[in-house]
């Protein structure tokens, strides 16, 4: 077994409600454009912690995530773009 | 002629850069174009309090200077000097959201290492007072080595302050531009938290109470049946709140049409006064106290923030149709009338989401049907009651409002399949 220096990273939608995770990496290509820059203007980027608050009643999509001072809404398909890991 | 000192404004969207440009400027703008690209470039001149007149350059938004769009290629090529057409700014105001410092800062950051002589208008600054986040400007300052002036372009607060600013930034001598080995965009965000986070004097958790409200009105079984019952409630009350006004207009309109008779012989002019105007805009008039109960609930649900909270739980349901959630607030405005809906789809993105809600906007039973509809269930419907509160008449309402949905929902999703195939929706 090789020793990993990296964290556990999960996707975002794998975050339960009210765990605290910080972005490991954020999968750009796989966001159509407009989504990518929605993202980015919430400050969503590396090392920003990021909070799942709630979800949609159905199918438990979308997500309603707080960053920073926000609350904002990502489909559960765009948060599989989003690797976080949580505090060890 | 020597060129008028330039000064460039930069930010990233959203920060309130075009207002603080427009505020700065009045109604002396020029729009032009930069050439070779499809960017238009909107310059204006701005009079400092000694008379000297400075030209003001309003830059795309941008969230860094590795650019996304043609649009920020712009404004990373004025501000290095490469620009076509555009001479290297003599000075540069940096617009950032007081609230939303994080991710505005670092583009700020970015900037001010080019080695300009820099103001940052801190922005917006009451709206980040009324959720409750107090900053101090001059820890700002220190931390970012450039003057921070408080501002609110759109109440053109904080405009002397950032012109006498500027003006000091003028008159002192030109120091050398930077030539500095650009940071790390990843370096710069963290520096950009850690000077936030030490730019906030108090930080009171205004959103705790919203975020109880939430777990209630986004709960996964009660939000969507509260949404019913709102939605439910709100067509009852199109019904019965509007019977006693109704009567007013009614009884008004009776008493008008009988005066008018006395006044006027009979004839043809008393019949065109009484049985065509009297007769005629109060079979119209009669609606109003419907239609001004349905917008009052729209712009309730609207400025409360519930609108927002309604796309939320939406949005799955509307995504199966090929929609966006983001949809959901030009459908329902297209209940009060189909034109303002049709307006509201700006806000959404994806282009072909947004013709399919155009096109299916319309089949949302607008408040100019609601005369007709309201017609034949008085004519067909017995105003009997169902159960306690739930009248027959508003029962069968719901349910025809509830088909233009169901309709739409149907438009949107043939629509899909077809003329609007493929991109965004459904991804």
């Amino acid at each position: 077994m090789t020793a990993h220096f990296k964290p556990e990273s999960i996707s975002l939608d794998q975050l339960e409600v009210g765990s605290r995770a910080s972005i490991a990496s954020i999968d750009w290509d796989a966001l159509e454009a407009g989504e990518s820059a929605r993202l980015k203007h919430f400050g969503f980027d590396e090392g920003v912690v990021v909070e799942p608050l709630h979800f949609g009643p159905f199918g438990r999509d979308p997500l309603a995530i707080r960053v920073g001072r926000m609350t904002v809404a990502i489909r559960r398909s765009h948060a599989r773009a989003v690797r976080v890991t949580l505090p060890q | 002629m020597t060129p008028l000192p330039l000064v460039a404004v930069a930010g990233s969207p959203n920060a309130g850069k075009s207002a603080l440009f427009n505020a700065l400027t009045g109604a002396r703008q020029k729009v032009g174009n930069y050439p070779g690209v499809t960017v238009e470039r909107h310059s204006g001149r701005l009079t400092l309090a000694d008379g000297r007149p400075v030209e003001l350059v309003d830059l795309p938004g941008a969230y860094s200077l590795d650019p996304a769009s043609p649009d920020e290629a712009v404004t990373r090529d004025v501000l290095l000097g490469k620009q076509k057409g555009e001479r290297t700014p003599d000075a540069l105001v940096i617009v950032v959201d007081a609230s939303n410092l994080d991710s505005h800062l670092r583009f700020a950051l970015q900037l001010i290492e080019l080695g300009l002589p820099t103001i940052v208008a801190l922005n917006m600054v009451d709206l980040a007072k009324r959720d409750g986040l107090e900053l101090d400007p001059k820890r700002l300052e220190t931390e970012l080595g450039v003057p921070v002036i408080e501002t609110v372009a759109v109440r053109k607060r904080g405009l002397p302050e950032l012109q006498a600013a500027l003006d000091d930034m003028l008159s002192a001598p030109r120091c050398a531009v930077n030539e500095r080995v650009p940071s790390e965009l990843i370096q710069l965000q963290r520096r950009a938290r850690d000077i936030a986070k030490a730019a906030v004097v108090s930080e009171s958790p205004t959103r705790r109470w919203t975020h109880r409200l939430d777990s209630v009105l986004l709960h996964p079984v009660a939000g969507p049946v509260i949404l019913a019952a709102i939605l439910f409630v709100m067509f009852q009350a199109v019904f019965a709140w509007s019977e006693i006004p109704v009567g007013w207009i009614e009884s008004g309109m009776a008493l008008l049409a009988s005066a008018a008779t006395d006044v006027i012989p009979a004839g043809v002019l008393q019949s065109l006064i009484v049985d065509g105007v009297i007769g005629g805009v109060g079979a119209v008039v009669v609606f109003l106290p419907q239609i001004l109960i349905l917008f009052l609930f729209i712009l309730m649900l609207e400025a409360s923030g519930y609108m927002v909270r309604a796309a939320f739980i939406m949005d799955k349901l509307m995504h199966g149709a090929g929609l966006s959630g983001r949809a959901f607030i030009p459908l329902l405005s297209s209940f009060a009338c189909a034109v303002p809906g049709i307006m509201a789809t700006r806000t959404i993105d994806n282009p072909k989401d947004r013709l399919t809600t155009i096109l299916v906007a319309p089949l949302m039973t607008c408040s100019a049907r609601l005369p007709v509809y309201t017609l034949i269930i008085a004519a067909f419907i017995p105003d009997r009651a169902v159960g306690p509160g739930i009248g027959l008449q508003g029962l069968v309402m719901f349910g025809l409002y509830v088909a233009g949905v169901v309709g739409a929902l149907l438009a949107a999703l043939t629509l899909r399949r077809t003329i609007t195939k493929g991109g965004g929706g459904r991804s």
